[in-house]
This record gives structure tokens, C-alpha cells and sequence, in this order.
């Protein structure tokens, strides 16, 4: 499992590394240049004073013992060489300290030019060295013009001071790393703190009691915005819970009345069998039926709620228009309605069943709840489907309701053929073809209008 | 016992009404509120059996407008809302009972009993008086350790006098408990019916506890 504690020790430790990898590199090289320059400055001076102290008498070059001395080439002294070249490369001269051994000639050395280099003495002691040539003042010959002087000084001192450097820049950059690390720990842990309450609190709620919120106020600012995310997420919770519920609820209130009465006409039919007539049987058979409805309707919105991928064909318009309006007939007629359809022939794919739950949901509701006599408009194209019908008792308020599952027009409503689901199916369908649904009321006329993208 | 049955879906209340009746109940039928205040203020009634989604006013609208009218006549709320809140909010508005559909017939039989035993008063289904024993809750009368086979009217009718001990009822009262508004019994249904009960429960020498108060009706107690 991530942790965002791990993460952020994780990044800022090799943040913290890169940061004393360069550090230390820049310090190192910063000691190192500093070091190594003062060292090289050392080494001219030494040989600028031995070229100085060099002098040519009787055809012999001599450097004056006292000079020598002074500038650290005396006869005891360690650790400090020079040797005198002619132009050509023969030994001239050298410092007591080689004995009988010369100096390695560096890279570069062949050169007129002044250099500096680091060799390493017959015996493997490392040396920086200096190299120039010159011509001593009283050089009257060619044989002492131009000599190549080499100056070297063993390094052991500067190259341990330069490990003893790259040891602390090591040792304390490190240690510096691990305690801020551990220090970060903790100041991780207390700035994730409020994640933990925030944690312990959404733990807390109870999916019975989504009515409750996150009081931002407590929320630092940074965790602000996510509360606020999470109290919009138990919002619509508690709406689809409540609607759940609710529809659960309705659900199981439709189903009680036509199985009490299929119960109680069973139970009268059991006790006193001379009750069971035909028409007694037809009541149980209606209420069979009207309880198959209410079931179907149920299983239909589920579909259209649940349904993945529809399966579309072909739908003749024409005769789903007839089909619905043929077996209202016998309502349409008993309540003298009268029909007045226009539809537009084209190619139009759908899903039968959904279809088929749209028109006659909105068929039937135009015919349940119409005046006497008046008059129903259905207009169906592809791209199109409308019903009007007169609506004298609906309100705008109710037109905002409409569509919810099990609402009628009054609460207590009789129970019976209309179980409050029809809209909501179709609105359900609707959604589910990627339809648009608008319910408006004009003119105590009531006209809901389908469209679906060409 | 004369029931009021307030409710709308016409199926369940003719079948619920005709298995009251083939207990011996009365039973009135009422398919709305309007309709339940016309019978309301005709009759009185043992019990009221309401549900409360109804068309136009609501069921619990007229359990509280009987309340507030001083109306304490039993009414047991039939309904399909079924959760704890429906419950508690008819009882509080004073339902004696409720009973959520689907329900038994036998169940609605048992607590309309119930709830007319408790309030006349009794604390037992059964009651003794005399050498009858008589068993509200089975529908069932015991003369001696005797089952004495009695007819669902019959009983209805011993049940009326017997829940009223020591008090005269009325022809108009009895009648008025034994059949609805739609039977229309003869002038002389309620004497013969007592006559046929009197020989049944009291056979030859054995002393009525029904009595006759000329003029005013009958009382059943075991002096005379």
C-alpha cells in the first residue's frame, strides 16, 4: 500500500542526496582549487628564488648555499626537490634532497613553456611540481642560456587535507541527510495528521446516517477542497440511498394491495368454498393480472436503469404508433377521445422494449387522464416523439414531479391500474437511449416531447 | 358486531367485507372518507377497519377528525405502509390497531375481537356467565363443557348481549349491530333470532339468561 509519509521520505531523502553529491562536489573542488593553487604559488616562489640565487662562476653554475637553505633546499631538508637542465636536457644541477636519483620529467616538461604537473618520485612519493626556464644573470655562454629548471614538492600534506576534507564533507553531509530525515518523519507524521482525523471522521459516518457532513472549518486549508469533494460525494449518497429507499418502499407499497386481495379472496374461497363463483375467480384472475403489471413495470424500469447494451433494430413507426393505439381503443372510445397522429416514415433504431415502454406509457397516460372528449396529439419521426393531450388539473408544480417513481397527482390517489411509474420509466428509457425528455404545460396543455440526435 | 370498512380498492373490500360476514359481522362499506362520514353519522359502530391511502381525503384525516369529535369508536388502520413511522404515526393519532396488508382474514377477525374485548372492558376472550362459556376469540359457546352449535348470526347476536351484561339493548340496537345498511331484516328478525338462540343455548328446563323487558328490549344476565 502507498504511503504518502514513505513517498515524501522517499523523494526528499533523494533530494537531500543530489543536493550533497552537488554540494559536496562543488566544496570539494572549491578546497581542492584553493589548496592546489596556494600549493602551486608555493612552488614559484621556491623557483623563481632559485632562479634568482643561480649564478654562473668560472663555467660552473652555482646557487648560493644560504639562499638554498632559506627557501628550503638546505642539506637536511625532505620532501623538496628541484633540478637544473641545460637546454638540451643534460642535469646541471640538483637539490641535496635527490641524492643520487633525478627527477621524473613531467608531461609537458619538453616544452619551453612554464607548467605545472604531478609526478611521482623513484620511490612512489607523489609530487607537484613546477617547471620554467630561464638564464642566469651572468650567463655569458650558450651553454647556461635558457635552462629548464623543475621544482617539485611532495604533496602527502595537501592530499590529506584533501581527504580529511572529502571525509567531513562525507561525514556531516550524511549526518545531517539521516537527522533530517528522522526529523522529517515526525514532521510528516504531525502535517498528515489532519489527513488521519479527516480519515477517522469519514470512517465514522454511518451509511445509515448520510445525512451527515465534514465541517470544513475544521479542515485545513490544503484539505479544504477535498472535504468539500467528499461532503458533494455523501450528497449524492444520500440522494440515490434516499431514492433507493424510497422507491423500495413504493415498490413494496403497490405490491401489498393486489396480494392482499388476492390473499383475502384465497382465504374467503378456503372457509366458505359456495363463495367461489366465476366472477369471484375473475377477481382473482384481474388481480393476478394487475399485480403481473406492476411487476412488469418494475422489471422494465430496472432494465432501463441497468441496462448495459440495448439491443437496436429497426423500428417500424408507423405500426408501434397503431399497435399502442389499438389496444387503448376500447378506453378511447369509452371516453370519446379523439386521435390525431402525424408520422414521419424513416429509418429509425431503437430498442423495442424501451421503445415500446416510452410510447405506451405516454399513450396511456394521455388516455387515462384527458377529459372526456377532447383531444390527443401524437407526433412521431425519427428524431422526434410528442404527445399532447389537455391537462385542466395538472400545475407547473407537478410537472416538476412528474417523473418520480410512484408519484401521482395526489398521494392517495386510488390505487389500481395507474401505479405512478410511467414517466418514470420513460424518463428512465429515455435517459438510457441518450434521448432528451421535456415535459411543458401550456395553456392547461400537457406536452411531452422526445428527441433524439439525428 | 357492526364493522364500518373504509377502503378503496372495491376487490379487497368486498372480499374482506363478505368473510366478516360469513363470521357474523355487519359490515358496511365505504369506498372513500366522504362515504365512511355519510355511514359515520347514521350508525354507530363496534369497530372501523381503515385504510389510509384513499381517494381525495386520507384514511389518517378522518381517524383524526373522529378523535377530534369525541369519537371513540375502535378503528384499526388496514394499510400497506408498513414502515415504523406509518405505524407510530396512526397510532398516535389514536388507531387502536394495525394491521398491514397483505394480512389474514383470520388475523383482522382475531384483532377486531381484541380490540372490542378491550374496549368493553375484558381482559379474557372468554367469558362465563351462568353455565355458558362463552369464547369471543373461537367464535365458540360451551353450555356445561358442551359445544352448543350456533349459526355465525346467532352468535353475533349472543356476542352483542353478552359484551353488555345486565344492560338492556334495544330491537333498534340489536339490529342495528347485527346487520348492515344493505340487509334489510323483517319487523320481527331480532325476536326470532332471540327465540332461536334462547332455545339452542337454554333447552328445556334449563334457565334463560336472556331476558325480555317489554317494551325496552332484552338483557342477558343470569338473574332475572
Amino acid at each position: 500500500m502507498k504511503s504518502i509519509r514513505r513517498e515524501m521520505l522517499f523523494l526528499i531523502g533523494a533530494a537531500a542526496l543530489l543536493l550533497l553529491l552537488v554540494c559536496g562536489f562543488g566544496l570539494y573542488f572549491t578546497f581542492f582549487q584553493t589548496l592546489t593553487s596556494q600549493f602551486d604559488s608555493t612552488l614559484v616562489s621556491k623557483t623563481e628564488a632559485l632562479m634568482t640565487a643561480t649564478e654562473i662562476d668560472e663555467d660552473e653554475l652555482e646557487i648560493d648555499p644560504d639562499v638554498q637553505s632559506f627557501i628550503g633546499y638546505g642539506p637536511r631538508s625532505l620532501g623538496e626537490y628541484f633540478e637544473i637542465f641545460t637546454r638540451e636536457g643534460a642535469p646541471l644541477h640538483q637539490s641535496h634532497s635527490l641524492g643520487d636519483s633525478h627527477l621524473p620529467r613531467p608531461e609537458g616538461f619538453d616544452s619551453d613553456e612554464s607548467g605545472y604537473g604531478d609526478i611521482r618520485l623513484s620511490d612512489g612519493i607523489p609530487c607537484r611540481a613546477y617547471w620554467a626556464t630561464f638564464t642566469p644573470s651572468d650567463s655569458e655562454t650558450p651553454r647556461f642560456t635558457d635552462l629548464r629548471i623543475l621544482v617539485a614538492s611532495e604533496r602527502g600534506d595537501l592530499d590529506r587535507t584533501l581527504k580529511a576534507a572529502v571525509l567531513a564533507i562525507s561525514l556531516f553531509g550524511g549526518g545531517a541527510i539521516v537527522i533530517s530525515l528522522i526529523i522529517l518523519y515526525f514532521v510528516v507524521g504531525f502535517g498528515l495528521t489532519p489527513l488521519d482525523r479527516l480519515s477517522n471522521r469519514v470512517q465514522k459516518i454511518d451509511v445509515r446516517r448520510l445525512s451527515e457532513r465534514l465541517d470544513l472549518a475544521e479542515l485545513p486549508t490544503e484539505l479544504q477542497g477535498f472535504g468539500d469533494k467528499l461532503n458533494e460525494l455523501l450528497e449524492r449518497l444520500e440522494a440515490s440511498f434516499s431514492r433507493e429507499r424510497r422507491f423500495s418502499s413504493h415498490a413494496a407499497h403497490e405490491l401489498r394491495t393486489p396480494l392482499a386481495e388476492i390473499r383475502a379472496m384465497v382465504e374467503l374461497g378456503i372457509a366458505w368454498p359456495d363463495e367461489v363463483t366465476p366472477t369471484f375467480l375473475t377477481g382473482i384472475g384481474e388481480a393476478v393480472t394487475e399485480l403481473e403489471q406492476l411487476i412488469e413495470r418494475l422489471s422494465l424500469l430496472s432494465r432501463a436503469d441497468k441496462l448495459e447494451d440495448e439491443a437496436l433494430e429497426e423500428i417500424d413507426l408507423e405500426m408501434s404508433v397503431n399497435e399502442t393505439l389499438h389496444r387503448l381503443s376500447d378506453e378511447l372510445h369509452a371516453r370519446s377521445l379523439e386521435i390525431s397522429s402525424r408520422i414521419e416514415p424513416g429509418k429509425f433504431y431503437s430498442d423495442p422494449i424501451l421503445w415500446r415502454a416510452i410510447l405506451g406509457n405516454l399513450c396511456e397516460n394521455a388516455v387515462s387522464y384527458s377529459p372526456e372528449g377532447s383531444l390527443i396529439t401524437i407526433e412521431v419521426s425519427p428524431h422526434h416523439l410528442s404527445v399532447e393531450n389537455e391537462a385542466p388539473d395538472l400545475t407547473e408544480e407537478d410537472v416538476a414531479h412528474m417523473c418520480e417513481r410512484f408519484w401521482r397527482k395526489r398521494e392517495t390517489q386510488t390505487k389500481g391500474h395507474h401505479s405512478g411509474l410511467g414517466l418514470s420509466i420513460v424518463r428512465s428509457s429515455v435517459e438510457h437511449l441518450k434521448g432528451k425528455l421535456c415535459i411543458c404545460l401550456q395553456n392547461k396543455r400537457l406536452q411531452i416531447q422526445i428527441s433524439w440526435d439525428p | 358486531m357492526r364493522i364500518l370498512l373504509v377502503e378503496d380498492s372495491q376487490r379487497l373490500r368486498n372480499t374482506v367485507a363478505r368473510a366478516l360476514v360469513r363470521l357474523g359481522q355487519a359490515v358496511d362499506e365505504a369506498a372513500d372518507v366522504r362515504e365512511a362520514r355519510q355511514y359515520r353519522d347514521l350508525y354507530s359502530y363496534d369497530v372501523i377497519l381503515l385504510d389510509l391511502m384513499l381517494p381525495g381525503e386520507s384514511g389518517l384525516s378522518f381517524l383524526e377528525s373522529l378523535r377530534r369529535n369525541r369519537d371513540d369508536t375502535p378503528v384499526i388502520i388496514l394499510t400497506a405502509l408498513h414502515t415504523v413511522g406509518d405505524r407510530v404515526r396512526g397510532l398516535a393519532l389514536g388507531a387502536d390497531d394495525y394491521l398491514v396488508k397483505p394480512f389474514a382474514i383470520e388475523e383482522l377477525a382475531a384483532r377486531i375481537e381484541a380490540v372490542v374485548r378491550r374496549r368493553s372492558g375484558q381482559a379474557h376472550s372468554v367469558l362465563r356467565i351462568g353455565a355458558l362459556e362463552i369464547d369471543f376469540s373461537a367464535r365458540r359457546v360451551m353450555r356445561r363443557g358442551e359445544e352448543v352449535s350456533l349459526t355465525a348470526r346467532e352468535f353475533s347476536l349472543l356476542e352483542c348481549l353478552a359484551r353488555h351484561p345486565g344492560r338492556v339493548l334495544s330491537r333498534e340496537q340489536i339490529e342495528e349491530h347485527l346487520y348492515a345498511e344493505t340487509q334489510s331484516p323483517l319487523s320481527n328478525a331480532v325476536d326470532a333470532a332471540i327465540y332461536a338462540l334462547r332455545r339452542k343455548l337454554f333447552p328445556g328446563d334449563e334457565p334463560s339468561l336472556i331476558h325480555t323487558r317489554r317494551g325496552l328490549g332484552y338483557v342477558m344476565q343470569e338473574k332475572s
